[in-house]
């Protein structure tokens, strides 16, 4: 099967397994989750339902008890029984005659009639009074409690007062009539049974007085002190069950609640069905034989309304009655929303099959389409075809993979044909190439014999000296720029020897300046030898000069050391001067505190001087005497205050005087010891200059010696004219025999050498040359000597005498800071 | 002094008194109500006694009162220093102290030269100052000690 087949089915296959499984997967959880949802439910609205079930009849129990404690009740039927009495022996048929037949309302509105007295009877009734008195507070009482009926009852079963007036009324209960009736059984189960302190109930049946509709009573005893005198019975309030069992709230279309007796009749009339079903429709089911207790059993249910639902059960206990309460719902319509979630799900899964159907057809198409044609090209190839063509190159998956391979087999196959072509056509182009050397290699040998012999010819004419032959045919490529270079050289010897001739002109020239130039020299020396003797004594004075300041200098430096041992000095006394002033300090705090002494023996004189004058007047005339020395006493303490007063004042005073000395003092010290750094500084700077005057006079002994050495080579110097004007000559005779040599060659353009006979023609200064004369060759031979050795070797330097001495000079002076000595020592005294 | 001093002021035609420094008021009294001076002492302060009352010193054995005059006659209080001294006074037979800023001296004036004092105080306070005697160029306010006193009284009253 090709593979484009199988990709799509492969697709369908997993896609259908896939949703399939799910799909069945989540119909299972979801139904069973919509189950249990609808269980819950239907539980909650049973346990709901039981629940305010009890709570109602509990209500309807409280309200009795209480009822049948109301002293109103008694007293009605106290006065009911009391009225009774007086109606004879057929009670019951004139009772009904009077409130039944003769009630103006229609049965169920009986209760409105309040009496049965008419206003114009002659004869009054206490019953139809009594009746008159209650009825109103207790048809009142009955109807805002939701009671269908009333009764008051003796204790011989006789039932004194009804509210709604129905058949009952008036009747025995003991009789046989009525003795099966719910009425009657609950009298009997209070009266018989003797029970005072609690209700009792009668279930739903069939009652007769009411046309045979369901009622259940309820009754509990009327107790006086002496016990038991009555009983109390109501008919209990059916709509209100009905109301609560009414309500579908939460149960769909479908769904409802019923109240079931223990037999399993409805005792609550359905609100699904139009008929009434109180106690005629009968639900026989296990789950309702299993609801007996308080817990919810769920269960499903069968025939009830034509319909399989689904059903929850609880039981109700109530004094004696023992009920379910079933809430149910129509299986159909709660597995609706399974229905359609199956259905959704279908769908949903036939559209993804449909998907990945169509996705795999198209995958599986752009897997095979490119194999196909991949394949058609390898047999194309095969074939030797390599014109074809390759799609798909640049996919990045396996396909492209072998896309690419193809693609390089391919290419091999086009590359092999080229490169035999190539190899044909190589050998061919070889053999052409080969016949074409040969032939010029003959033309080439024949160029080059030609060349040798012409280059042979025009080297023979330059070795006779001709200086014009110059080669004109062109030889052969390789060969012409051995006739150019010849051409070239000829042509350079011819210009060189022309130089030659100019430049022996020129010499003639030359050596007549030189000479001159000499005769200058010499007589410059001479007055150079005469500067040198002036300098040599001006040099002397100023040594002595130098000598004398150095000791000047000597002399203020000891001066100095002098005058720093006594600024050392002065500070000592300073600082003594400063320790005196603090001892007046203290000396001044001691007087003051003896002042203060004084001050308070003043002070005390005077209070006694007081005391005592006021002793004195107090003695009156007695002590007038005695107060004239008191008053003597205070005046002389007072004084005494005042001088202590002064003194202290005084004092303070010099403290302050000290202490302004001391602070001038202080400064005092200070600018002592600012002299001394200055003397030091002083000595500092006189030592500096005595070295300095130290080293100027070296500096002017070493000046002294380059005067020397100057005098010397001035006279090496007129030594060194001499010998120049000599070799002046000797350059003139050289330059006639050059120009003879050179006037052997036949020169371009026929110019011939200028004539220099008549330089030539004195050879006798030249020859002086030979025999070394100077002016002063007597007074310093050894100088001389030396001075031509220098001339001729031309080639060691000497060094300048006098660039020494400045050296030397500004070395002295600027102690010894020359900014470049190598730069000068390596002056020569050629510059000089 | 040349006289006799005399405690019968209305008979003798001169008062001796001794005067003191309050700040810079001088006041006196009497020469006869003073019993002793006395340099300054710290006193013992006496619980919820009246500012002007600084506690009480021991004289000899015998508890005596101390006042601070400065504030008793309405002046700012003075701060008590070595030099200032305390007037032991006999007034009405009990020995009070008053606390004065210094005793300047003992004068003998004549009774002419006292003059009453101006009539523009409540009687309360008029009754203090017995009265004004000006000695060169100053004036010496004369205190009533016993007024001082019963006053003192009413007001501890």
């Amino acid at each position: 099967m090709l593979i484009s087949r199988k990709l799509p089915l492969a697709a369908a296959l997993l896609t259908i397994m896939s949703i399939g499984a799910s799909s069945i997967v989540s119909l299972q959880i979801g139904s069973s989750a919509v189950n249990e949802k609808i269980v819950e439910k239907l539980e909650a609205v049973v346990d709901g339902r039981r629940n305010q079930l009890e709570t109602f009849l509990a209500n309807l129990q409280q309200d009795l008890t209480a009822t049948s404690q109301n002293n109103l009740m008694r007293i009605a039927l106290e006065g009911f029984k009391y009225d009774w009495g007086f109606l004879g022996a057929d009670v019951s048929p004139e009772l009904k005659r009077r409130y039944i037949t003769e009630n103006p309302f229609p049965a169920g509105e009986r209760q409105k009639y309040d009496t049965a007295q008419k206003p114009d009877a002659a004869k009054i009734s206490s019953y139809d009074q009594t009746h008159e008195r209650y009825h109103g507070q207790l048809r009142e009482m009955a109807s805002s409690r939701g009671w269908e009926d009333f009764y008051l009852v003796d204790m011989n079963g006789n039932v004194m007062y009804s509210v709604n007036k129905y058949d009952d009324y008036a009747s025995n209960l003991r009789s046989d009539a009525m003795k099966g009736t719910g009425l009657g059984q609950v009298f009997q189960g209070i009266v018989g049974d003797n029970v005072t302190d609690r209700t009792v109930f009668a279930d739903y049946e069939p009652y007769a007085p009411i046309n045979g509709q369901p009622a259940a009573f309820m009754g509990h005893a009327l107790n006086s002190q002496m016990g038991m005198v009555g009983v109390i019975i109501i008919r209990v309030p059916s709509g209100k069950i009905a109301d609560i069992m009414t309500n579908t709230a939460g149960l769909g279309e479908t769904g409802e609640t019923v109240l079931l007796n223990s037999d399993g009749y409805l005792i609550s009339d359905s609100i699904r069905t139009p008929a009434n079903d109180m106690l005629a429709v009968r639900i026989d089911s296990d789950v309702q034989r299993n609801a007996r207790g308080s817990s919810v059993v769920v269960g499903s249910l069968e025939g009830y309304r034509n319909m399989d639902s689904s059903v929850a059960m609880t039981g109700v206990k109530f004094d004696g009655a023992d009920w379910t309460v079933a809430a149910l719902i129509d299986k159909s319509e709660a597995g609706a929303s399974m229905v359609m979630m199956r259905n959704a799900i279908l769908g949903v899964a036939l559209l993804l099959l449909l998907g990945a159907l169509a996705v795999s057809i198209w995958f599986s198409r752009s897997l095979t389409k490119p194999i196909e044609a991949l394949v058609d090209n390898m047999r194309r190839l095969a074939e030797g075809d390599t014109s074809i063509e390759l799609a798909g190159e640049n996919r990045k998956d396996e396909i492209g993979e072998m896309v690419r391979s193809v693609a390089v087999f391919r290419n091999a196959a086009i590359e092999k044909v080229e490169l035999e072509r190539e190899a044909d056509d190589n050998r061919s182009q070889t053999e052409k190439r080969r016949q074409d050397r040969e032939a010029a290699k003959a033309e080439e040998t024949r160029l080059m014999q030609q060349a040798v012999d012409s280059l042979a010819d025009g080297l023979h004419k330059l070795s006779e000296g001709d200086l014009t032959i110059r080669l004109e045919t062109p030889f052969i490529d390789s060969l012409d720029r051995l006739r150019l270079d010849f051409n070239a050289s000829v042509e350079k010897l011819n210009e060189t020897l022309s130089d030659v001739t100019e430049n022996i002109h020129g010499i003639n020239g030359d050596t007549g300046e030189l000479r001159a130039a000499a005769d200058d020299l010499s007589r410059r020396t001479e007055q150079q030898a005469a500067s040198l003797e002036q300098t040599s004594a001006a040099l002397d004075e100023i040594t002595a000069t130098v000598k004398n300041s150095s000791e000047r200098a000597d002399e203020a430096t000891s001066k100095v050391a002098e005058a720093k041992q006594s600024t050392d000095t002065s500070s000592k006394v300073v600082s003594q001067a400063i320790n005196a002033m603090g001892r007046i300090e203290e000396a001044s705090g001691e007087i003051s505190k003896i002042i203060n002494v004084i001050d308070e023996i003043a002070f005390q004189t005077n209070l006694l001087a007081l005391n005592a004058g006021v002793e004195a007047a107090r003695a009156g005339e007695a002590g007038k005497g005695f107060a004239v020395v008191a008053q003597e006493v205070r005046e002389l303490a007072q004084r005494s205050a005042t001088a202590a007063k002064d003194i202290k004042g005084l004092i303070n005073k010099s403290g302050e005087e000290v202490k302004s000395g001391v602070t001038l003092v202080r400064e005092t010290g200070e600018a002592l010891s600012m002299i001394a750094e200055h003397v030091t500084a002083i000595n500092d700077q006189i030592n500096s200059i005595a070295t300095a005057a130290r080293e100027q006079a070296n500096g002017l002994t070493e000046i002294n010696s380059a005067v020397n050495q100057m005098d010397q080579v001035t006279q090496q110097n007129a030594a060194m004219v001499e010998e120049t004007t000599a070799v002046t000559h000797r350059l003139t005779s050289g330059a006639a025999s050059l120009e003879g040599l050179v006037r052997q060659f036949t020169l371009t353009g026929g110019s011939r050498p200028v004539s220099v006979s008549a330089q030539a023609s004195m050879p006798g200064p030249a020859k002086h040359t030979s025999a070394p004369a100077a002016p002063k060759p007597a007074a310093r031979p050894k100088a001389v000597a030396s001075a031509v050795g220098e001339s001729t070797s031309n080639s060691r330097p000497v060094q300048s005498p006098a660039r020494n001495m400045l050296n030397t000079v500004a070395r002295a002076f600027g102690g010894g800071k020359s900014n470049n000595p190598t730069a000068a020592s390596q002056d020569d005294w050629e510059e000089f | 002094m040349q006289e006799t001093a005399n405690n019968n002021v209305a008979t003798s035609g001169y008062l001796e008194i001794i005067s003191f420094h309050l700040g810079k008021q001088v006041f006196c009294v009497n020469i006869m109500s003073v019993r002793e001076i006395r340099g300054w002492a710290p006193s013992t302060t006496l619980p919820h006694s009246p500012p002007h009352v600084l506690g009480v010193i021991n004289l000899r054995g015998s508890v005596i009162p101390v006042i601070d005059m400065a504030i008793r006659l309405g002046l700012p209080a003075i701060k008590p220093t070595e030099r200032s001294a305390i007037i032991v006074t006999n007034i009405a037979g009990k020995l009070v102290g008053l606390l004065v800023e210094n005793v300047s001296d003992m004068i003998t004036v004549k009774n002419a030269d006292l003059q009453p004092a101006p009539d523009v105080l409540p009687a309360a306070e008029r009754a203090l100052t017995k009265a004004i005697i000006p000695v060169d160029e100053q004036m010496i306010c004369y205190l009533d000690l016993d007024a001082l006193f019963s006053t003192e009284d009413e007001m501890a009253a």
